[in-house]
Order: structure tokens, then sequence, then C-alpha cells
């Protein structure tokens, strides 16, 4: 069986692609993270308002 | 598990008055989209985060145009009848002015089954009885041939 071609990673030595590959994996854009919480804030929001709007009724 | 979810009931209130049955625990893992499609390993939504996935080239999920096209990828079609059609699937969307909200699946007995964010799936006999502030209304429904004769989940 072949082993699997090498993932493309940039790096000019084996331990700069390791690294860059280990930075890869674990990188979160902080765009997707700031969309994540915007989205789960706005439902968090409305069902509070909601709640809070049965609370007044 | 819980006949009733009181918090659930508070943020959809139609439900108060409908026999509903909660089918599952809370898990976080996956959301309605994901329930929709047979999916209960990731959370539907365009983030490139872990855990979190949506399909390439499919427009943004904060829109109505992109939850579509989830489904039409999946075999989906628009139709505008959602009763019980044995040979078919459906799904229907619920939307609010500004975006899509939550999906729900029909089931072979007719029945609609709705997984609840990151909490609860539940069982529900009509489409009316999410509709609200939370979830907007039912903008769209969409069907499929049953693959294989059966469903998802199912």
């Amino acid at each position: 069986m072949k082993p699997l071609p090498a993932p493309d990673v940039p790096g000019k030595t084996e331990s700069e692609r390791f690294s860059n590959a280990l930075r890869q994996a674990f990188t979160v854009s902080k765009d997707d993270l700031l969309k994540r919480e915007a989205q789960e804030k706005k439902t968090k929001t409305r069902k509070k308002r909601m709640t809070e709007k049965k609370k007044h009724k | 598990m819980l006949e009733r979810d009181h918090e659930l009931e508070e943020v959809c209130p139609h439900l108060k008055e409908t026999p509903y049955k909660i089918t599952s625990p809370k898990d976080p893992r996956y959301n309605c989209v994901a329930y929709a499609v047979g999916d209960l390993k990731n959370f539907w939504y365009d983030v490139s985060i872990k855990g979190y996935y949506w399909p390439p080239g499919v427009p943004s999920a904060d829109t109505l145009e992109g939850w579509i096209k989830v489904f039409e990828i999946h075999g989906y079609k628009e139709t505008l009848d959602s009763s019980l059609e044995p040979e078919y699937e459906k799904i229907a969307i619920y939307a609010s002015e500004t975006s899509p909200e939550h999906v729900a699946r029909q089931k072979a007995s007719g029945a609609w089954t709705s997984k609840m964010g990151k909490d609860i799936d539940i069982e529900h006999p009509s489409l009316g009885c999410l509709e609200g502030d939370l979830y907007g209304k039912v903008v769209k429904i969409m069907k499929r041939k049953c693959q294989g004769g059966k469903r998802v989940l199912e």
C-alpha cells in the first residue's frame, strides 16, 4: 500500500512544516469565532427577552 | 425523561397546548439542520471550527437561500404541501423576517420532529406549534422520495 502524500503545509524545513501543521490544526479564525458567538448570543438574547416578556405580563 | 419542558414552552408558547413528546436528552453537538439531514455529530453552521460543518460552496447559513441549498443538495425540492405523503419525506423551514431560524422533519407517522437548538429533540403533531417569536413562521416546505423506502434516522 502506498503511503499518503505529505499534506500541503508551508515551511522550508521539516521542523518548520511540522510546527506549521500543528498550528494549522489548532488555529481557529477569529472571524469564525466571532460569527459563532454572535449567532449564539442572538438566540440567547431572543430567548431571554421572550422569557422576561412573559414574566412581566 | 421529562414529559414536558417548561423553559421550552416559555419560548414556544403554542407548545403549552400541544401534546408534544421529548424524544432525546440535551445534546449540543448537533442542531436542527444536522438533525434534518440525519447527522448527529456535527453542528451545521458555516464557521471553520471543529464540530461545525457547512457544505462547501453553499450560501451563508444565515440566509434562507443557504438552507434551501443544503436541502436541495440532499435531493429535496420545494412543495406547498405539508401533509403526509407516505413515499416522500418532508422538511419545513421556519424563518423570521431576517433569517432562517429552524427546520423540522416529518416522520412516517405524519408527526414532525425537531432538534431545539443545542437542547432536546421533540416530536410535535403540527408545524404551527413552533411558530412564534423565536422561530418565526414556516416559509418553505421541501420534499424528496424516501430513499430505499426509508426516512432519515428512522
